[in-house]
């Protein structure tokens, strides 16, 4: 064989490509642009010395050499059953990345999907450049919808990369379930995980250049400049951020200077190509703040942020709510039972209550907190909310003013307020744990509970979390760890254990008491439907999000959810309180029709809604005028009903072409195969699980090392792993019963990293540039040959684009038309049994087939790149038009302000970083449009086998 | 030509200073340019190679009204030829996706001058 010829590295180093780099063979398993200029590849070795190693080399360094197709040496299978050669075709059909918009992978995770969950990534994968907001309603399952898109980009080469950041509470239930349902391996950085990543890496790397698929808070990308400044210097194909409205730019951002979380929103946008973005509130009720989000997906989608319509922004977001997809979905949404107590007070109760009828400060007036942009809450209210909670809530509150400073001072004024708390103080206190009818209520409803029940309490107050805690043990006789408080002053570790025992079945926990830090995006549905509201947040947006945890998809029995009010007898109070049964009432309506609880109030802020709701109380508002029976319709509003589920086409699904029956039975043959004696004996399988456990051989632990440590925990008995999806599912809930569990069985598919080794192992098993010859019983014509060719363009970053596999037909000597792959399965049985005849010669004929067979494939190709080409030319060409106009004019807007303002000032400074952001953004599409959807000009071309009649017509 | 953006009128001004070649020429010109269009190395992939063809077919209306005409008209004809023909003007033909945008306002402000406003292909710049 004659040495191959060198070819200029950005010709074709696609994934699968072999190159010999320092005189031995390699498989190329992926090529990236090195930052110091060239290529750097990683790979796999297969001939003799290095057979097996995994290795990375910059193309600058060390010039690989692209082995040259033609000259590819055929020989004959002599495998049982054409074993090798079916195994061969079947892993590199495996591995080929789809080109079109179809789901191909996602639906087959380890999941009972409903057909709405795969939506978002067809409409995300319908875009060039794959940017979504996925906005689904509370508990719709929206990082399921998430990992089918992961799936999906990562099959199709654009999902090497992935950064994911969540809340710091959801992490771990976010790596999991993208672990257990889509073999998605994220390496977790929160506090452990960084501490356990100083080890293993110096402390001056960037950690996300070292692993490629994160997860990490937001806490930790806002807190830690460290952190914002490796993610400013990484770059990523696609990256999550799941509850954005956490790091969304506010809707009056635009006036001041750019905040921490704008720049964190804007760096995270302009680091990746895909960006997926979740939030059940995507807007505070204005068009402007629902732009910001917008903005971020694609900066030239909305003209007038202020006023914009449908049409503009459908194609970037989606938005469900159980009414729009219950039909879907049968059991994995339960009704849910609602049940209102309303408790009669104590007289002791009454007491206090009088007292805060009647009470006046001189020295206090109105609170604001957080968001409140109103007037603020009178401090009578405060305390009545804190009563409500409860009156060690209201004592806290009554204590903490005490002690203020103002009410130390020896005036008039001051003597009256002290006078009047200390009053009330002595009321709350007089107040006995018997007396307090609320927890009378809880504690009765909860010994009623079998010994295995477990409940989530909310309360919004730590003091009445804390009390509740203390009682409830003693009272319940409950030992210490069968009671647990979470709230948002844990630290992330802590969270992470108390979230992790309660969705574990053997956990001790029974009772979590909650704060409103738990009601946003925790699964506490696992083993738990019974919720209780110990008090109310005085806000739908909150009451919704709490009762979404666990009145969510898969929840296995119907949500019990009840609400305890404590009564008072002053008919005037009560009713002014009666607003808080019209809250729950309200809730459960919009939970059953328009969906979207925020627009009830129209106000879309949970802290606004609570400054509304007292209001209300302190102005004898009338319920009704407090929360309207009608939403009052805006623009925004319109935008939204459009897009129920109707309005978007349901998800079209593909299969792929295959030699073998499933995974499994590709596995069995693949160990056969490329397995040596010693190693074989690290597989053992297990036929009624359809799995198999498989201690990692050496080459495959040194892969793994760089995956979640989590992966190893009990892998000193092995992998088990599995194509029952059903058993996966199994051992996800069975996991759920052992805390801190990952699920034994792991879902084998084409994704699982260890599926990727092995078919590493099937590739490289073929000798050193090597195609098989199979001789086939039917389907051929006498004299006939075909030559199986796999062609390949990439992209400028490595990333393939247009791949396509065909038989090339040689009738007569001849190469005809390209034969899809598929119609040639079928007309010679390839995917069937194959008796191999043992004839061990390769006809003279064969090798002089070659050139042509590569010559059509490099036409076909050709043809269907320029079919691309005039496919997507059009909109590609309108969005930067689009984007171009957008920035000439923001650059003239700019310089005209920066030539009427010739000081140094902080506006001047915000115009200049604007203009910067507009260059930038117009820059960084030109790159995108020319690294990721231009093709390299050669394409990368292989051939896989050579089919021939067998018998006497070979 | 003033309500040009100065980069190409920059370009414009050097091709302007060429001599002037024969309308003979001019045609092989564009035949050639049409020819060599679909290589990725002449044009960018994603550009409009559509509204490329559409230039290449007003400049040669533009070459037969012009053939035996004043010096100064021809050479505006040439202008908007060698304009669509160079690749690296001000957008360049293969490095940008917007690559013949440029070339289109080139040829609509010189078929203007000429009296020609029925052959610009402005509409088709979105």
């Amino acid at each position: 064989m004659s040495r191959p010829a060198a070819r200029s590295v950005d010709l074709a180093l696609a994934p699968g490509a072999r190159v010999v780099i320092r005189d031995e063979e390699w498989i190329v398993r992926q090529a990236r642009r090195a930052s110091v200029g060239g290529w750097r590849l990683d790979v796999t070795g297969t001939s003799e010395l290095v057979r097996g190693r995994d290795a990375s080399f910059l193309s600058d360094l060390d010039p690989p050499i692209v082995l040259r197709p033609e000259e590819t040496v055929l020989v004959a299978d002599r495998s049982p059953r054409y074993r090798d050669t079916r195994l061969y075709l079947d892993c590199l059909l495996r591995r080929q990345p789809p080109t079109d918009t179809a789901i191909h992978v996602g639906h087959r995770a380890a999941l009972r999907s409903a057909p709405y969950q795969l939506q978002p990534a067809q409409k995300a994968l319908r875009q060039l450049r794959p940017r979504i907001l996925m906005a689904d309603g509370v508990g719709l399952g929206k990082t399921i919808e998430v990992g089918v898109l992961l799936s999906e980009l990562i099959q199709r080469g654009r999902g090497d990369r992935i950064l994911v950041v969540a809340l710091k509470s959801i992490l771990p239930q976010f790596q999991l379930e993208l672990w257990a349902r889509f073999t998605i391996p994220l390496v977790r950085l929160d506090s452990v995980g960084i501490q356990r990543l100083q080890s293993k890496i110096p402390s001056n790397q960037n950690p996300f250049q070292v692993f490629d698929k994160v997860i990490v808070s937001i806490d930790t990308l806002k807190n830690d400049a460290k952190y914002s400044k490796y993610l400013a210097d990484a770059r990523w194909d696609v990256i999550v951020v799941d509850e954005c409205q956490n790091v969304a730019p506010r809707a009056d951002e635009r006036s001041s200077q750019l905040s921490q979380r704008a720049r964190l929103a804007r760096l995270l946008s302009m680091t990746s190509d895909a960006l997926i973005l979740t939030s059940a509130t995507p807007h505070d009720g204005t068009a402007r703040s629902f732009a910001g989000l917008m903005n971020l997906l694609e900066p030239t989608a909305i003209a007038d942020e202020d006023r914009y319509d449908a049409d503009e922004v459908r194609p970037l977001f989606i938005r469900r709510f159980k009414k729009d997809v219950a039909h879907e979905v049968g059991e994995a949404f339960r009704d849910r039972a609602l049940e209102l107590v309303r408790e009669p007070a104590s007289s002791e109760e009454d007491a206090v209550f009088d007292l805060l009828r009647t009470a006046s400060f001189r020295t206090i007036g109105r609170t604001r907190s957080g968001k409140q942009r109103g007037r603020g809450i009178l401090f009578q209210t405060l305390l009545l909310k804190a009563f409500l909670s409860s009156p060690v809530a209201c004592l806290e509150t009554v204590e903490h003013r005490l002690a203020h400073q103002a009410l130390q001072e020896d005036t008039d004024d001051a003597r009256h307020d002290r006078a009047v708390l200390e009053r009330l103080a002595a009321a709350l206190r007089a107040v006995p744990t018997g007396s307090f009818r609320k927890y009378q209520r809880l504690l009765a409803r909860l010994r009623a509970l079998g010994p295995d029940d477990r409940v989530v309490v909310f309360s919004e107050r730590i003091a009445t979390l804390r009390f509740l805690r203390e009682h409830l043990l003693r009272d319940l006789g409950l030992d210490a760890d069968a009671v647990a408080i979470f709230h948002g002053q844990l630290d992330d570790q802590a969270q992470r254990e108390l979230v992790q025992s309660f969705g574990t079945k053997d956990a001790p926990i029974r009772i979590l008491l909650a704060s409103d830090a738990a009601s946003e995006g925790l699964n506490l549905h696992w083993f738990c439907h019974r919720l209780v509201h110990f008090d109310l947040p005085w806000s739908l947006i909150t009451l919704e999000q709490r009762n979404g945890r666990i009145d969510r998809f898969g929840q296995a029995h119907r949500p019990e959810l009840s609400y305890l009010l404590t009564i008072p007898g002053e008919p005037g109070l009560k009713g002014d309180l009666r607003v808080l049964e019209r809250l729950i009432e309200k809730e459960d309506q919009a939970h059953r029709n328009i969906g979207d609880v925020a627009w009830l109030m129209g106000l879309h802020d949970a802290e606004r809604e609570e400054e509304r709701i007292a209001e209300g109380i302190e102005e004898h508002d009338a319920p009704e005028e407090v929360i309207p029976d009608d939403v009052a319709p805006t623009d925004l509003f319109a935008i939204f009903q459009g897009d129920g589920d109707a309005a978007e086409p349901p998800a079209e699904t593909r299969s792929r072409l295959r030699l073998y029956a499933d995974d499994l039975a590709y596995a069995r043959d693949a160990f056969q195969a490329v397995l040596g004696e010693d190693e074989g004996k690290h597989v053992v399988e297990h036929a009624h699980k359809q799995g198999f456990t498989l201690h990692p051989p050496e080459d495959l632990g040194r892969r793994l090392e760089l995956l979640p440590p989590e992966l190893w925990r009990d892998s000193d008995r092995g992998f088990d792993l599995t194509v029952d999806r059903g058993l996966v599912m199994a051992a996800l809930d069975e996991a759920r019963e052992r805390q801190g569990a990952w699920p034994q069985w792991q879902l084998f598919w084409e994704l699982n990293p260890i599926a990727r080794w092995l078919d590493d192992r099937v590739l490289a098993a073929f000798g050193r540039h090597e195609a098989p010859v199979v001789r086939l019983p039917r389907g051929l014509a006498g004299g006939e040959r075909v030559v199986v060719v796999q062609g390949l363009l990439s992209n400028h970053r490595g990333q393939p684009v247009l791949v396509d596999t065909v038989g090339i037909p040689f009738r007569g000597g001849e190469a005809g038309a390209p034969e899809p792959l598929a119609e040639l399965v079928a007309r010679t049985g390839l995917a069937g049994e194959l008796a191999n005849p043992g004839r061990a010669t390769v006809p003279d004929d064969l090798p002089t087939l070659l050139a042509p067979a590569v010559a059509a494939m490099r036409e076909h190709l050709d043809a269907q790149r320029r079919a691309r080409a005039a496919e997507i030319g059009g909109p590609l060409r309108e969005g930067m038009r689009r984007l171009k106009a957008w920035r000439d004019g923001r650059l003239a807007s700019v310089e005209q302000k920066l030539f009427a303002d010739d000081k140094a000032t902080p506006a001047k400074r915000l115009l200049l970083d604007r203009k910067a952001v507009a260059e930038q953004l117009y820059l960084e599409r030109e790159a995108w449009i020319n690294d990721g959807m231009r093709t390299v000009g050669m394409p990368y071309i292989r051939i896989l086998a050579v089919l021939v009649p067998a018998g006497g017509n070979a | 030509m003033q309500s040009l953006p100065p980069e190409i009128r920059a370009v414009v001004a050097r091709i302007e200073a060429a001599s002037l070649c024969s309308p003979v020429e001019l045609r092989q010109e564009l035949r050639d340019f049409e020819h060599g269009l679909d290589r990725p190395d002449r044009a960018h992939p994603f550009a409009d190679h559509e509204l490329a063809r559409r230039i290449a077919a007003g400049c040669q209306t533009l070459l037969e009204d012009h053939t035996n005409h004043a010096p100064e008209r021809l050479r505006l004809v040439q202008v908007a030829v060698r304009y669509l023909i160079l690749d690296d003007d001000a957008e360049s033909d293969r490095e940008s996706i917007l690559g013949f945008d440029d070339d289109a306002r080139v040829f609509d402000a010189i078929a203007r001058a000429l009296g020609r406003p029925d052959l610009c292909l402005g509409d088709h710049l979105g």
